[in-house]
C-alpha cells in the first residue's frame, strides 16, 4: 500500500505546558484505511491530528505527503490541504457561512476552483453526505446530526485523499452517527483514508482496520483491533476494566 | 423575536425572489413615506405592506402585527414627547390641561397634528421595512450589499456577526440553565452575581469559539478573504405590477387628498 501520510518522530509542546502534548509521534497513514485514534482525554489526539492537517508545525520530526516533506509555505500547505481534509469536533466550530450552500463552497473556492466548478463540488459533497436538500437553509436553523453532515460535506468539497475527524460522532444520536458512518464507508470505497479520533470503542471495535492507542503524547501501540482487545494493557490504557466488562 | 424573524424570512412564498427588488419596493414606499408628507399616504403604505406580507407573502397575520406592535412600543414612546407639552405656565392654545401642582401638562390640536404625522409616516415606513425583513432573511440582504459594492470586510464581518449572534444565544440559553438549576437565579443577589458571571462566561466563550473557527479556516485553505458562491434568485414580475400599483395609489394620495 502507498503512504499518503507520514509522521516522522513528531513532537510538540503547547506554550505554557508543562509536558510536550505529543512526543516522537512516528505513524504511516497509508490509502483507503480506516484509523481509529483511542486514548484518554490529553494523550494527544486532537494534537495529532492538528498537526497532520499542517495547522500545528512540529517543533521536531517531519511531514511528508506521498512521499515528499511537507513545506509549510502558502504554496505547500495549500497543496497538503487539498490533500488532507480536518472535520472539527463541534460543526458549530466550523460552519461560519449564513447559507449551507454557501458554507460548503468555502473550501473549494479557496483551493483556486471556478464557481463552476465550485458549484459542482458542492452537488457533490452535498449528494455523498446526503444534504442536498438542505442546502439552500440556514446553518443555525440545522440539528446536530445535519450541521455534522454539513460540516463535513464542506471539508468533502475539497475532494481531500486523507480526511482527518476529530470526535465528529461525538454527541450524535444513533440515526445521525449511522449516517456519518456511512458517508465514510463510501469515503473508503473510493480509497479515501480516515482517521478518526474517538471514545467509542464499539464503533472502533466494528469499524476499524487499524488502532492506534496513544499515551500521554506517544504512542502505545498501531494494531488490528482484535489485537488492541486482546492485549489488558492496552486496554487499561484506553477505558476503566468496568467498561471492558460491559 | 430575532428567531422568528428569521424563522419566517427563510419560509415565506417571496423566499426565491431576488431581494433587489423586494428590497426596492421597500425603500421605494418608505421614500414615498417620506417625501409626500400626507397621513394619509403613511395609513395606506401601512396597509399596503401589511396586506403584501401577509397576502402575497404568506407570513401569519398575528408575526405581522407582533413584529410591527414592538415597534410601536418605541414609537409611541416618541409620539407621547411630542403630543405632551409640559410648563409652569397655563398653555393657552391648549385642547387639554391638567395642572399636577405647578405644572402644567397640555395637550394641544398643533402637537396632535404632528404627531399624528409621524405616527403615519413612521408605520407606512416601519411595514414596508417590517415586509423586507420577514421576507428576506440576512443572508440574501448581504448577498445584495454585495452586489452593490459593499466592502468585503464589511460583508465579511456581517456574515460572522450574523452567525455568531445563534451561536451566542445557544450558548446564553445553556448557561441560563445550568446557572437556574443550580439556584442561580433564586434571589435578587444571586440573579445578579450570576449575570455577572454569565456576561464574563459569554465573551470567554465567544473568544474560545473565535479561535476554533480560526482553526477550522484554515483546514479549509483561508487565505484572508471569506469567498463563497455568489446565490441566484427568481424575478416576481406580478410582484413587479403590485409595487407600480402601490407607488401609483400612495402618488396620488399624496397630491390628491
Amino acid at each position: 500500500m502507498t503512504a499518503v501520510l507520514t509522521l516522522e518522530e513528531v513532537s510538540y509542546r503547547f506554550p505554557d505546558s508543562p509536558s510536550p502534548a505529543l512526543r516522537d509521534v512516528s505513524l504511516h497513514i497509508e490509502r483507503g484505511q480506516r484509523i481509529v485514534l483511542l486514548g484518554r482525554n490529553g494523550a494527544g489526539k486532537s494534537t495529532l491530528l492538528l498537526i497532520a492537517a499542517g495547522i500545528l508545525r512540529p517543533q521536531r520530526g517531519s511531514i511528508r505527503l506521498d512521499g515528499a516533506p511537507v513545506v509549510y509555505s502558502r504554496q505547500g500547505l495549500r497543496r497538503l490541504r487539498q490533500c488532507v481534509g480536518l472535520v472539527m469536533q463541534s460543526p458549530d466550530d466550523q460552519l461560519f457561512s449564513a447559507s449551507v450552500r454557501q458554507d460548503i463552497s468555502f473550501g473549494p473556492l479557496n483551493l483556486g476552483l471556478s464557481a463552476e466548478e465550485a458549484h459542482h463540488a458542492v452537488i457533490e459533497a452535498a449528494a455523498l453526505c446526503d444534504v442536498t436538500d438542505l442546502l439552500d437553509r440556514p446553518t443555525h436553523a440545522l440539528s446536530g446530526g445535519q450541521k455534522a453532515r454539513v460540516a463535513l460535506a464542506g471539508v468533502l468539497a475539497m475532494r481531500p485523499r486523507c480526511l482527518l475527524v476529530d470526535e465528529a460522532t461525538s454527541g450524535l444520536d444513533l440515526w445521525a452517527r449511522h449516517h456519518v458512518l456511512q458517508v465514510f464507508n463510501r469515503l473508503v470505497e473510493q480509497e479515501t483514508t480516515i482517521l478518526l479520533a474517538t471514545h467509542d470503542l464499539a464503533l472502533a471495535r466494528c469499524w476499524a482496520d487499524l488502532v492506534v492507542v496513544l499515551r500521554e503524547g506517544q504512542i502505545a501501540a498501531v494494531a488490528p483491533p482484535a489485537q488492541v482487545w486482546a492485549d489488558p494493557s492496552l486496554r487499561a490504557l484506553i477505558a476503566p476494566p468496568e467498561i471492558w466488562l460491559e | 423575536m430575532l428567531r422568528v424573524i428569521d424563522r419566517y424570512a427563510f419560509a415565506n412564498r417571496l423566499r426565491a425572489v431576488d431581494p433587489a427588488q423586494k428590497g426596492g419596493i421597500a425603500l421605494g414606499v418608505i421614500l414615498l413615506c417620506v417625501a409626500l408628507d400626507r397621513p394619509i399616504v403613511g395609513l395606506m403604505a401601512l396597509l399596503w405592506m401589511v396586506g403584501m406580507t401577509v397576502g402575497y407573502g404568506r407570513i401569519p397575520m398575528r408575526i405581522v402585527v407582533t413584529v410591527l406592535g414592538a415597534e410601536s412600543v418605541f414609537l409611541a414612546l416618541s409620539v407621547i414627547g411630542l403630543v405632551v407639552s409640559i410648563g409652569f405656565e397655563y398653555p393657552d392654545q391648549a385642547q387639554l390641561a391638567l395642572s399636577l401642582g405647578p405644572i402644567w401638562v397640555s395637550v394641544s390640536n398643533e402637537s396632535l397634528q404632528t404627531a399624528l404625522h409621524v405616527l403615519s409616516r413612521t408605520l407606512g415606513a416601519a411595514s414596508a421595512l417590517n415586509f423586507l425583513i420577514l421576507t428576506t432573511p440576512l443572508v440574501d440582504l448581504i448577498e445584495l450589499l454585495r452586489r452593490l459594492r459593499m466592502p468585503a470586510l464589511v460583508i465579511e464581518l456581517m456574515m460572522l456577526t450574523y452567525r455568531a449572534i445563534f451561536i451566542l444565544l445557544e450558548t446564553l440559553e445553556q448557561m441560563t440553565v445550568a446557572q437556574t438549576a443550580r439556584l442561580g437565579y433564586a434571589s435578587w443577589r444571586a440573579t445578579m452575581r450570576s449575570s455577572a458571571l454569565l456576561g464574563s462566561q459569554l465573551f470567554i466563550a465567544a473568544f474560545r469559539r473565535s479561535q476554533a473557527l480560526e482553526l477550522a479556516l484554515t483546514a479549509r485553505g483561508f487565505s484572508g478573504d471569506l469567498r463563497v458562491l455568489p446565490l441566484t434568485y427568481v424575478a416576481d414580475r406580478r410582484l413587479w405590477w403590485i409595487a407600480g400599483l402601490i407607488v401609483m395609489s400612495l402618488t396620488l394620495a399624496g397630491w390628491l387628498v
